[in-house]
């Protein structure tokens, strides 16, 4: 049998879920860009040779990406259980690479600033949906009969 | 069914009682579907609706502001729509969202602003990572301007980080002060073992040496208390401790949030990434202190002291 109005009774539920969602996604594409990024740049080292001095440098800079692409992987697995904490450090995590980015080299601050700007928005995006999902939670374990 | 309500549900789901005569389907306790009123279980979850509690309660009822339907005054929610029954109580919850969503993202912006300031001073300090030979007490007196900017702008922003999101990062005070106090020492000095330890390590396998701020039988001593151990004792304390950790306890459980704020605050350490481990831990014992004492005064002391030695043995 069809629901008599479909799924208007679990309307909260389904908010819920889409909020929780909707920032796993974020942290997923972040890690898609992170990861993109990584081959990118492997690809370019691949194709010119590489001084001695430098290639300590270039090696540490591919783990940090891939390694920072990992943690975005595996901050939006553990999103459905710790959303709020997950979508917080995911941002901090964002924001501090790109600092440090920064303070190595200096002209990188401005490289990408718009896939920067996309990128600390979307990730806003996911906190502001970890925040409600929690908030609904908690709304909901407020009044069960709700 | 001849009882005055037509409908079967658990005592638990007072939403699910409808005025006589009114057809309104009956949405399940647990799956939230609606059935119809006349359903003795619910059609997509099989789960039983209660048939033994079927006497009409008198109480007064609301008329739903969208639907225009009646409901019971102690509902939530109106059981036909699933608007809220009272407009001003929505708004209010509303409120306290945007309130709880601006609070935690405002103080991620504030770190933001944070991480700004401390990059020109690991710009300052060639990013922690120091030549041995080098001469550490020149390096410092020639940064010492923008030192010295760098430190009061970032003073600055934890105030007005205070001041701004002073009802987000309020904290419950603190309910085991005396045994704080007694553990702090013993807790510190431990720290302060495992960051030697830490730091002799990485001496030994990568022949990196951290910065040596200039204090014995340097004229540049008081410099190196105000911009190393005063400074930061207090703005990161009131930073870290009072407005990420207050935010970030409303948030999450108290652990998760201790050990979140001393990760954002090891983070910040721009100008000696290699050190965030033991800074973590730091973080994490001023964060518990703080908890504990439901002040600032201890784990500003703490951080002072464990500034203080590293500055002056390390």
């Amino acid at each position: 049998m069809e629901p008599l109005t479909p799924k208007l009774g679990s309307l909260a539920q389904n908010a819920r879920q889409k909020h929780l969602k909707s920032a796993k996604s974020c942290l997923f594409v972040v890690a898609a860009l992170q990861f993109i990024g990584g081959i990118i740049f492997t690809f370019i080292f691949l194709n010119q040779p590489i001084p001695q001095e430098l290639k300590s440098v270039v090696y540490t800079s591919l783990a940090v990406i891939f390694g920072a692409g990992l943690a975005f992987l595996i901050l939006g697995l553990l999103v459905p259980k710790f959303p709020i904490p997950c979508t917080v450090l995911a941002l901090i995590l964002f924001i501090t690479l790109h600092a440090i980015d920064a303070i190595a080299n200096p002209a990188s601050l401005l490289q990408g600033i718009i896939l920067k700007v996309i990128v600390i928005v979307v990730l806003v995006k996911a906190i502001q949906a970890a925040v409600a999902y929690e908030r609904e939670r908690k709304l909901e374990n407020a009044s069960p009969g709700m | 069914m001849d009882s005055s309500f037509d409908f079967d549900v658990p005592s638990s789901n007072p939403e699910g009682y409808r005025p006589s005569g009114d057809a309104a389907p009956l949405k399940c306790w647990r799956c939230f579907l609606l059935n119809k009123s006349t359903a003795l279980q619910c059609e997509f979850c099989d789960a039983p609706f209660d048939t033994s509690n079927l006497a009409p309660i008198a109480e007064e009822e609301i008329a739903c502001w969208r639907c225009q339907k009646s409901n019971r005054v102690s509902l939530a929610r109106c059981g036909y729509c699933d608007a809220r029954l009272i407009q001003e109580e929505h708004h209010r919850e509303r409120r306290e969202n945007t309130q709880w969503k601006h609070g935690i993202v405002a103080m991620v912006g504030h770190y933001a602003v944070a991480l700004l300031i401390l990059l020109v001073g690991g710009w300052s300090l060639a990013f922690g990572v120091h030549r041995a030979g080098e001469n550490d007490e020149a390096m410092f007196r020639k940064m010492l301007p923008i030192l010295v900017t760098t430190d009061l702008l970032f003073l600055g922003l934890a105030v007005i980080s205070y001041v701004h999101l002073a009802k987000e990062c309020t904290q419950p005070p603190g309910r085991s002060a005396l045994a704080a106090w007694l553990c702090a020492a013993p807790m510190l000095a431990i720290i302060l073992g495992i960051n030697y330890g830490y730091h002799w390590l990485l001496e030994q396998a990568f022949h990196v040496e951290g910065i040596k701020y200039p204090f014995w039988g340097s004229d540049l001593w008081p410099w190196t208390i105000a911009l190393v151990c005063i400074q930061p004792a207090v703005a990161e304390e009131i930073f870290f401790r009072q407005v990420v950790l207050g935010t970030l306890r409303k948030h999450m459980s108290f652990h998760g949030a201790v050990w979140l704020s001393a990760m954002i605050f090891a983070l910040a350490h721009l100008g000696g990434i290699l050190s965030i481990p033991t800074l973590m831990l730091a973080g994490a014992l001023f964060g518990y202190v703080r908890a504990a004492t439901g002040s600032l005064v201890l784990p500003m002391l703490l951080h002072f002291t464990h500034n203080l030695v590293v500055v002056m043995f390390f």
